[in-house]
């Protein structure tokens, strides 16, 4: 990630309204505003849609449903593509459904803190968190973990 | 021309499948048609008295076949829906059952791409063995799902 003294350029990504999250500024490749989607039979409520993009099957992830346990959530129709490499270290692409279009922002150490209990669950696909100028805890997902198996279990 | 044979890994073949698109609730599901033992009338079913999770069964070459019908998300419907016009009955080896559709067409697909089911999203429920991506007859790209009977026999027998 390019830093410079205001900190390292991310996207905050609003996936529920009440919550943000942030990867690295070259992990966001696309906006997709009103995929066509296609849904997978008997797939997870969090991730049970795919989506055409450039000739690629795209796993299209509700983080707001996987936060909720909930299918039904309040998404715009937004999708964001991000672009993460496997174990195989391939490159490949995934969907995140948004609430509002992503905001570029500066993150620096003086930032940085804890996730709190009531954030538990982004442990399992965090590299860390920091706390935003509203003071949000914002956490920093990693993209690959996000579309592994990590859910699933 | 080559049966839809499923792959393990994401190829491009100039290869022609001969495939059945069986449509219902929305949605279509990509079957080789080397699995379709026929096709019969609605009329031919038999309600179903029991508890069971078929909606009826039908009588093929003298053996009694249960007959499924699934929804969008592939759960089990009781009472007929008003959409479901056609009884495709699928063999493969010593399998055999029947789905109702609302359309079973067949098609020749001559660029097809497999893809396994994401991992994020694979739970071992999923009735497909394969995502697809193929063209269509106005040469545009489409998705699709794959399975076959086998994986279907599966997924019903799990409901039990």
């Amino acid at each position: 990630m390019k830093t410079d003294n205001n900190g390292v350029a991310a996207w905050l990504l609003q996936v529920d309204r009440l919550v943000n999250v942030a990867i690295g500024q070259f992990e966001l490749i696309h906006i997709i505003d009103e995929p066509d989607y296609m849904s997978i039979p008997q797939a997870p409520d969090y991730c049970k849609d795919v989506v055409l993009w450039n000739n690629n099957i795209v796993p299209v992830m509700s983080l707001a449903s996987w936060l909720t346990s909930c299918l039904q959530v309040d998404n715009t129709g937004v999708v964001a593509i991000v672009v993460y490499q496997d174990d195989q270290g391939k490159h490949k692409f995934g969907g995140i459904k948004l609430s509002s279009p992503p905001i570029q922002a500066k993150v620096n150490n003086s930032q940085q803190c804890q996730l709190t209990d009531d954030l538990d669950k982004w442990r399992k696909v965090s590299l860390s968190s920091f706390k935003s100028k509203t003071g949000d805890i914002v956490p920093i997902i990693d993209v690959s973990k996000l579309f592994s198996q990590v859910l699933l279990s | 021309m080559t049966d839809l044979k499923f792959k393990n890994k994401s190829q491009r073949d100039d290869v022609r499948y001969h495939v059945s698109m069986l449509s219902f609730a929305g949605i279509k599901l990509i079957v080789p048609q080397s699995e379709i033992l026929s096709i019969e009338s609605i009329y031919e079913l038999e309600s179903n008295e029991d508890n069971e999770n078929h909606i009826g069964v039908i009588y093929k070459q003298g053996i009694k076949l249960p007959v499924f019908c699934f929804s969008k998300s592939m759960e089990v419907y009781k009472t007929l829906p008003e959409d479901r016009f056609q009884c495709v009955v699928l063999q493969h080896e010593n399998i055999m059952f029947s789905l109702l559709c609302y359309e079973i067409t067949n098609a020749v697909i001559s660029e097809i791409e497999f893809h396994n089911l994401p991992i994020c999203m694979n739970n071992n429920k999923i009735p497909l063995t394969h995502l697809c991506l193929y063209k269509d007859v106005d040469n545009m790209h489409k998705l699709g799902m794959v399975t076959n009977t086998a994986r279907l026999n599966e997924y019903i027998n799990k409901l039990k």
